[in-house]
């Protein structure tokens, strides 16, 4: 006996209903609780496919998919990391490396010839990735409703390139750095140049960080999901 | 898998070694090929399976290739050749445990 088309849309309710909103976990997990469903058939014909469902479900343990779900989010946020990491080596090489290199120049040149206090510097930090920051959970919550209200399946890679990973935090580090650095200066004039050079430096890849992760990788969106998911394509 | 600490810690190289022999295989497929080999003496958790495979995935030892099978979407996985590179290191690691623990266990006597 074969689980059919109307049994294999109740498993798809049922991992749903078990937190597992991304449909490539969603996918593979059906085709697990399928085959084993089918195989408790063999031997016992008469057994209910509900039934046959909780004897299934029961062998993920006590979590359910959660161990499941969150191993799949670890892994693939690393793989985020990794992407949004290769796209910055690109700016370490010929010809991207100039403009890395002119925009260091460019903002060590503003910052050395502009009489700015470094409490400017961090308010003006803290005000662009806190409007970030409402920014992307704006766009997030309408992202879901949209696909919640249209039905349409979603994939927890593209999940984790259109909201760029965990990535937010990281925006803040210049910060903490910068208090690090020069605790007792108020002004970017007074500092010695290599330092000036090397905070103009990690500014500059902060920038170009945010770029790979707002630009660079959502246009390249599809081929890293394509990538990740073979099945994408099985999908109408 | 059964609650052993000792299997649990084997299972990427079950995963890996397997793949090895079978080529491609599906989640369910290893679950039932280790119940098969160890006539019933190894329980893989499924709950651990998935977490293992899509870890190898993301660390790039394993590819993953999707089928249409019947009314459902199939997902294979099989060893990338770093993968496979990483399997013999695996094993090697796992034959040097055991012959250690043999040692260990039961210790030749010295004259």
């Amino acid at each position: 006996m074969k689980v059919n088309k109307q049994q294999i849309e109740q498993l798809f309710r049922f991992t749903r209903k078990h937190y597992v909103e991304w449909y490539d976990l969603q996918s593979e997990l059906v085709d697990h609780l399928a085959n084993g469903i089918e195989q408790q058939w063999k031997k016992f014909p008469s057994r209910s496919f509900e039934d046959a469902l909780q004897v299934e479900f029961k062998k993920f343990g006590i979590f359910g998919f959660m161990e499941v779900v969150e191993e799949r989010q670890k892994s693939l946020g690393k793989k985020y990391t990794r992407i949004i990491w290769s796209h910055i080596v690109g700016f370490f090489k010929l010809p991207k490396i100039l403009l890395l290199g002119l925009l260091t120049a460019l903002t060590y040149y503003l910052l050395s010839n502009t009489d700015l206090s470094n409490e400017y510097y961090s308010m003006g930090m803290i005000v662009m990735f806190v409007s970030y920051f409402i920014f992307l959970s704006v766009k997030n919550y309408r992202n879901r409703k949209a696909k919640q209200k249209s039905g349409e399946k979603k994939w927890l890679f593209e999940e984790i390139i259109s909201q760029h990973g965990s990535g937010f935090g990281i925006g803040f580090l210049p910060i903490y750095l910068f208090n690090i650095f020069i605790p007792n200066r108020t002004n970017f004039t007074e500092l010695h140049p290599y330092l000036l050079v090397t905070i103009s430096f990690l500014f500059v890849l902060l920038c170009i960080m945010i770029y790979v992760m707002l630009v660079e990788i959502p246009k390249k969106a599809q081929d890293y999901i394509e990538d990740t998911y073979p099945e994408y394509k099985l999908v109408d | 898998m059964s609650n052993n600490q000792l299997y649990r810690g084997s299972l990427t190289t079950i995963i890996m070694r397997l793949l090895e022999q079978e080529g491609k295989m599906y989640g369910y497929e290893i679950t039932q090929k280790v119940k098969e080999i160890t006539s019933g003496g190894m329980d893989i958790k499924e709950g651990a399976l998935y977490p293992a495979l899509h870890k190898l995935q993301a660390e790039g030892h394993l590819k993953v290739e999707a089928e249409k099978v019947e009314n459902r979407i199939r997902k294979y996985y099989s060893l990338t050749p770093q993968g496979q590179k990483e399997t013999v290191n695996m094993l090697a690691e796992l034959k040097e445990y055991m012959e250690n623990m043999q040692a260990i266990i039961n210790p030749k006597l010295a004259y």
